[in-house]
């Protein structure tokens, strides 16, 4: 049984990082026809998705980011053997390559915006009626509204590509991705800090560097 | 004034929900071969979102434990 972290070039396949992977796993490199992906070997392996996991598997990907593009796989993805994971990297060949050349460069970052403010919604159901909810929950459709256009719209205008989640959970108003080049995230950072400043009832939270996860397939549309 | 290290406090938690969004719902899906059924991940990931909390934004501090 193996797990895999992520596909990359082979140039960093033939050196995996220099860390442990899940269960204190050597990281191993594995290449298949101009592509390459980092795993490593275990008896068995039933990855429950405690957050100490998760970390272990994020701190694996970033590692892999550190030498050259990288497109992470979900948390959890086991196979078989290498012979599987060398397959599927045969059979998606020229979706893989495709992603990789996209991400090559960039850095994924995130942005959270919240309220300044608590709204009714987020009281105990204790605390409010069914309207004050309603009336709560309308004002929060409004600021996604609203923080969509005045702070997403033109950061997605300075990013590569960019992700919008449609419903965010509250008391998220706001929950964005953007593909950044590496060196434009110090400017990306500024020019969300002054988005921000300009509404004041808004706290937005910019994160990442991240891998690109959120930009591993094309836009479906 | 304890605002400045209950913001650093949200937001190291907003990059934790960050971690876990990412990690466990985007990615790439090998189809198939993950032995973590879709389901456990998405109940996991439940009790992983309310372990964490949601982000107490700039609440007063009221010794909010969540």
């Amino acid at each position: 049984m193996i797990y895999a972290y992520g596909i990359c070039e082979p140039a960093t396949a033939l050196a995996p990082p220099q860390r442990r992977g899940l269960g204190g796993a050597t990281l191993r490199g594995l290449e298949s026809d101009g592509l390459a992906a980092i795993y490593s070997r275990h008896r068995s392996l039933r990855p429950r998705a405690s957050p100490e996991l998760v970390l272990a598997h994020e701190r694996v990907v970033e590692a892999i980011m550190a030498s050259g593009p990288v497109l992470p796989l979900r948390f959890g993805t086991q196979l078989e053997g290498e012979q599987r994971l060398a397959a599927v990297l045969h059979e998606r060949r020229a979706e893989l390559l495709r992603a990789l050349e996209r991400v090559r460069g960039h850095v994924e970052l995130g942005l959270r915006a919240f309220p300044a403010h608590r709204s009714q919604a987020d009281l105990d159901p204790g605390e409010r009626t069914g309207r004050d909810y309603l009336l709560a929950r309308a004002a929060d459709h409004r600021r996604t509204d609203e923080a969509a256009l005045h702070l997403h719209a033109p950061l997605a205008e300075f990013a590569s590509a960019s992700r919008l989640r449609e419903r965010p959970a509250p008391p998220a108003v706001l929950v964005a991705a953007y593909l950044v080049e590496s060196d434009g995230v110090a400017e990306f950072r500024a020019r969300a800090e002054e988005l921000a400043a300009r509404h004041d009832h808004l706290h937005a939270v910019v994160t990442g560097p991240w891998p690109p996860y959120n930009f591993v397939a094309e836009e479906q549309e | 004034m304890n605002g400045e290290l209950e913001r650093a406090a949200a937001n190291r938690q907003v990059a934790l929900v960050e971690v876990l969004d990412r990690a466990l719902g985007a990615g790439v899906v090998i189809t198939g071969d993950i032995t973590l059924s879709l389901a456990d991940v998405d109940l996991v990931y439940l009790s992983l979102r309310l372990v964490v909390g949601s982000v107490p934004t700039l609440k007063p501090a009221t010794g909010d434990a969540r």
